[in-house]
């Protein structure tokens, strides 16, 4: 079933064309990896689906709304969550808050007014998922650059989106910290619909199955990592001219 | 309809005064974020200048004016050079603080005035050549004064876009307007940019002080009754953005004339609040805006 | 539950119930009438410093403009009490107050006859102010304009608000403002019982409105608060709508202000614009500043200290007392964001940072500035 739909996307900035007719669908339950040079549009893309920026032409379906015209929270509140690449968490909030509060969003006003006395079950299972129930009680801003992109999942999930878009998740993570991510998102996709921009190789190799690229605002290909990786004006483009340095 | 007609040599020249005390403010807030509150009593500084070029070292009404100017301009801009070195400079990020801290500067400035000049108004008297006025039809009179401030107004717009324009400093002060960060890995020092950017926005104020002489009495509060539409004026144009600037301080000071012209003056003022929150609706980030993929 | 866990869980309550009662029984044997006075008015402006503690610690908004609905709130009451004298006054034609009657006014105004009724004016002086700020913040942070912008909105209101009051003297008295109020709903305000009465009022205010704002602090919202003091646009990817969480925290804290004006009249005898405009609203946030924004006890505890050294300084040397309070701000701006009430903590995090004092991260900074 076809969940995300984006047909002929533009999006200008000035007179800068950041994405130019993209077409793009994604079926329930797919992980998708969206690569692509620096300036390729890959963020753009998440924030028009989002609603931070706005699309100049085309239209964007999900789950049978349209998402051109509505503001953040509502898409949110439609089942789409994103991460953003510089993790954005509440230092002044404990990890277990900032948790709670992402899963909190379709309370009533009312229901926010009152003071939570225990921990919810949602908050808890998410946390021991993530790994981060130990610091549960720490102001976020103690935790390790890691531990931030994975609170950021935590909360992703705790919204319990239909659709996850994570922004460089594993970026500046150590190969310990990329691995432990790699293995969360193979879990989280057996019960989610992901996609994840990532520019490491490596990790794409290790864990993505569907590729798509963008290069300066337009799908490039789109495949397994194998045949992206062969396509010869993806090695042209994004993987530098010569196939050899691109696998090494 | 005659009479809105009669209004426009006044809004303009209401526009022309706000944009002097604006322009200073375009630079500091438009360009640090530094929401400049000693700003009004800068201003009062620069008329003060001119007061005591005249009263205390005596020189005639007929030049002491042209001599005011740079004066003003040295004077207050030094101050405003200090502040940004002594204190401001540590605050940079943090515009709710600096708002608070200058007002604190503020308050001591404006005491050490009353202190020094006594709390009553003083009177700096025109040169004779801008008493009187043109007289364009029966209900439309510009006194010359009024006229000099506009002139004086079009004179610095030009000097800024000159210097913003045509002048190594003044691109490499867009630069840091810009994006800061950009601006320092390529080599500029944006410690010195941000050291002229205020000395330059500051000087600014003592100009607009030394202008308000021409209208009116001075006294330790003048500032503090132009600030607050000073920042009104720049947040309705945009930050950082001149033309903006421009446009706005002419548009508040045409709709502040209307408006008086046929409401009261005292509702005036909440009639224009009333219009600004609603031009907000239109334009939430003024006139002119530079898009900034920043998350806040 | 252990014994020193249920101490530790009730010496919050417990030390607020001790202040309550000393303020309602020991103060006013300790202090002559003429000082308890003086107390009821600084225990008014701590009101409207929760307000500003909530709204500014808490929501990020700083609040530039509160004397406005401090003097919504005032004007309210004020105009009541000034038709409940004029009822009795035998030398007031058709019941007039005699200012009217000076600028030529033959009969009352419209907005003020529903003021008539006691129970109106104390209605009018909490809503008035929280339908102004309601309105005011939702239409702007519906469109995302804040910080500074929001803060200078708010003085430009408080502006336009002190001239309105001075223009339109034949409504509103003027810049000498209203005065003189012997009765309030048949009763006399000028007998120690009165007094008290109106003392207690205000401890009982003050009391509930800390409870209230500490319990919205801690709950939910209040968390949502701070994390829209700190990322605002983060927020909205939490499905959150910031408009009505700011607008909330807002208007509350100008109900908050309202109340304390409503007090402050018959206290004060007398409200007139000097009272309520740009800098007596930035007086209120030099308070907060100063007993600690992120803190409802800390903010209530600096607006008491404040206004007792206004009185004492500016009365012996006023221009002393303006160069201090100037200094005042500079010294907690830099020294110590937040206030007297995180001492502790600002110095902690200055010893344990060989960073200079002044550029020690409050949380607007850490977390403001993300890319």
């Amino acid at each position: 079933m076809t969940l995300l739909s984006i047909q002929g996307l533009t999006v200008t900035f000035g007179t800068f064309t950041a994405l130019n007719d993209i077409d793009l669908t994604l079926d329930e339950g797919d992980l998708r990896f969206l690569i692509g040079p620096n300036g390729a549009g890959k963020t753009t893309l998440i924030d028009t689906i989002t609603g931070r920026t706005r699309p100049t032409q085309g239209t964007i379906t999900f789950n049978g709304h349209t998402l051109n015209k509505r503001s953040e929270h509502h898409i949110v509140r439609t089942g789409i969550g994103r991460t953003f690449q510089t993790s954005v968490v509440f230092e002044e909030l404990t990890v277990a808050d900032n948790v709670d509060l992402a899963a909190s969003f379709r309370l009533r006003p009312w229901q926010l007014l009152t003071r939570p006395r225990t921990r919810t079950t949602t908050v808890t299972d998410i946390l021991d998922r993530i790994g981060l129930a130990p610091h549960a009680d720490q102001s976020a801003a103690t935790l390790s650059h890691g531990q931030r992109q994975w609170l950021e999942i935590a909360m992703l999930l705790a919204q319990r989106p239909r659709l996850l878009l994570l922004d460089e998740p594993v970026a500046g993570m150590s190969a310990e910290e990329r691995t432990r991510t790699g293995d969360l998102l193979t879990e989280i996709a057996t019960d989610h619909t992901i996609v994840v921009i990532e520019h490491d190789m490596d990790f794409l190799r290790r864990y993505a199955t569907d590729v798509t690229v963008l290069h300066e605002g337009r799908v490039l290909a789109h495949g397994d990592v194998a045949t992206v990786q062969n396509n010869p004006r993806v090695q042209e483009v994004y993987l530098g001219r010569n196939p050899q340095e691109a696998t090494t | 309809m005659d009479a809105l007609i009669g209004q426009l040599p006044v809004g303009l020249s209401i526009g022309a005064v706000l944009l002097l005390a604006a322009l200073g403010l375009n630079f500091t807030f438009g360009q640090m974020g530094v929401i400049n509150m000693a700003h009004g009593e800068l201003i009062m500084i620069g008329a003060y200048t001119a007061y005591v070029l005249h009263a205390w070292i005596g020189l005639n009404p007929a030049y002491s004016l042209l001599i005011a100017l740079p004066t003003a301009f040295a004077v207050t801009g030094t101050l405003g050079w200090l502040l940004e070195l002594g204190l401001i400079r540590h605050f940079y990020g943090r515009p709710l603080d600096t708002l608070l801290l200058t007002f604190g500067i503020g308050m001591i400035l404006q005491q050490a005035a009353r202190d020094t000049f006594g709390a009553p108004n003083v009177d700096v008297p025109a040169p004779a050549w801008l008493t009187g006025g043109l007289t364009l039809t029966d209900n439309i009179r510009i006194h010359y004064s009024r006229l000099f401030i506009l002139a004086l107004a079009i004179l610095c717009v030009v000097a800024i876009a000159y210097h913003l324009n045509r002048s190594r400093a003044g691109r490499q002060m867009r630069a840091v307007i810009h994006n800061r960060d950009l601006a320092a890995t390529t080599g500029i020092n944006t410690r010195k940019v941000d050291a002229t950017t205020f000395f330059i926005g500051s000087g600014l104020a003592g100009i607009a002080g030394v202008a308000l002489t021409l209208i009116g009495p001075t006294g330790p509060t003048l500032g503090t009754n132009y600030i607050v539409d000073a920042f009104l004026v720049v947040v309705i144009g945009g930050l950082g953005q001149l033309r903006g600037t421009i446009l706005a301080a002419l548009a508040l000071g045409l709709l502040n004339a209307t408006v008086e012209a046929w409401a009261d003056a005292s509702l005036a003022k909440l009639i224009v609040f009333a219009a600004i929150v609603a031009f907000l609706q239109a334009r939430p980030q003024g006139l002119l805006t530079v898009k900034t993929r920043a998350l806040t | 539950m252990t014994a020193p866990a249920l101490i530790t869980r009730l010496r919050g309550p417990l030390t607020f119930l001790g202040l309550l009662a000393a303020a309602l029984l020991v103060m006013p044997l300790l202090l002559e009438p003429f000082r308890l006075n003086q107390l009821a008015q600084y225990l008014c402006y701590a009101i409207v410093a929760l307000g500003i503690a909530l709204a500014w610690g808490r929501g990020g908004m700083l609040a530039l403009g509160h004397g406005v609905y401090f003097g919504l709130g005032a004007y309210a009451m004020a105009m009541h009490l000034t038709l409940a004298a004029a009822a009795t006054d035998p030398l007031s034609p058709g019941h007039l107050p005699q200012f009217m009657v000076w600028s030529g006014l033959t009969e009352l105004p419209w907005f003020w006859r529903p003021l008539t009724n006691p129970a109106t004016a104390i209605a009018a002086a909490l809503l008035v102010p929280t339908a102004v700020a309601a309105l005011l913040g939702w239409s702007v942070f519906r469109q995302r304009v804040r910080g500074a912008y929001f803060a200078i909105l708010n003085q430009a209101l408080a502006a336009a608000f002190v001239i309105l009051l001075i223009g339109q003297q034949h409504l509103t008295g003027g810049s000498n403002g209203l005065t003189d109020f012997p009765v309030f709903a048949g009763t006399s305000l000028y007998t120690p019982t009165a007094q008290y009465t109106l003392y207690a009022l205000t401890v009982l205010t003050l009391g509930a409105t800390y409870l209230l704002f500490r319990h919205i602090t801690l709950s939910r919202y209040g968390k949502l608060l701070i994390a829209i003091r700190d990322g605002e646009d983060r927020v909205r990817y939490l499905g959150y709508d910031p408009t009505w969480i700011k607008t909330l925290a807002y208007a509350l804290s100008a109900t908050a202000a309202g109340a304390a004006g409503a007090l402050f009249v018959p206290i004060m005898g007398i409200i007139s614009p000097s009272l309520i405009g740009v800098i007596p609203s930035i007086m209120m946030v030099l308070a907060v500043a100063i007993g600690g924004r992120y803190s409802l006890a800390g903010a209530a505890t600096g607006a008491v200290l404040m206004n007792a050294a206004q009185t004492t300084f500016a009365e012996t040397f006023a221009g002393g007392w303006t160069y201090l309070q100037g200094a005042l701000f500079v010294i907690v701006i830099a020294l110590a964001p937040r206030g007297l009430a995180g001492l502790t903590r600002t110095a902690a995090q200055a010893l344990s940072r060989p960073t200079p004092a002044n550029t020690t991260p409050t949380p607007e900074t850490t977390t403001g500035s993300h890319p």
